[in-house]
């Protein structure tokens, strides 16, 4: 049975492994035919960041894993506006299209919602 | 919804995270060093439902003098799953 399944990503990438766990948890589910959308909040904005190059710490790019959710109908992903100024970033330096929305109406996108994950 | 708050505030983001996009009425279950969060008095106050298991603050040396926060077993935290439409962990 296909269920609205938000993912929130909090993490940083490549400090920690949440980052890419989520992402398979969100591909593993996209395969079983859940509808995906993902939320980008706290310091998980920081996967968005473009031009990342972790070749040198021999980690695969976030960025680059991320770039296959189009190809898995996920097209539904959303960044916090106020996390992304807190981190002194704005639209233009995110490498994925993405829609972004006031902390304010968070809570409204969850309530659309069946399960919600966090990594 | 539910979120388990499972670090404690003075040392983790976890529970601003978690303020920052938690609906009004949602309800709050204090776990592993999340129950130190019982002594931070602003979110006491400005929360209705706030849950704690007893074992984690026990172990702690905590005791809960709050009429807003109810200590609970881990039966009571399964029960409060079923309750709960959604159930986010914070950690």
């Amino acid at each position: 049975m296909s269920k609205n399944i938000l993912v929130i990503q909090r993490t940083a990438p490549y400090g920690s492994s949440l980052a890419r766990e989520g992402l398979d948890y969100v591909l593993t589910s996209a395969a079983y035919d859940q509808n995906i959308q993902m939320l980008f909040m706290g310091d998980g904005v920081f996967q968005l960041v473009k031009n990342q190059n972790s070749t040198d710490i021999q980690l695969k790019s976030q960025l680059g894993a991320m770039e296959v959710l189009p190809l898995y109908d996920i097209e539904d992903l959303y960044v916090i506006k106020e996390d992304l100024a807190e981190r002194n970033l704005s639209e233009s330096d995110l490498g994925l299209p993405i829609k972004v929305i006031k902390r304010r109406d968070t809570h409204t996108l969850i309530e659309q919602q069946d399960h919600v994950m966090g990594f | 919804m539910l979120h388990l708050i499972q670090k404690s505030p003075f040392q983790s983001q976890c529970l601003k995270d978690c303020l920052n996009i938690a609906a009004p009425h949602d309800s709050f279950l204090l776990m592993q060093d999340g129950v130190y969060a019982i002594q931070k008095a602003d979110f006491i106050e400005q929360h209705d439902i706030i849950y704690a298991l007893e074992s984690d603050l026990k172990a702690r040396g905590l005791t809960n003098k709050h009429s807003n926060v109810s200590s609970i077993t881990y039966a009571d935290f399964v029960a409060l799953t079923e309750t709960h439409n959604k159930v986010l962990s914070w950690y």
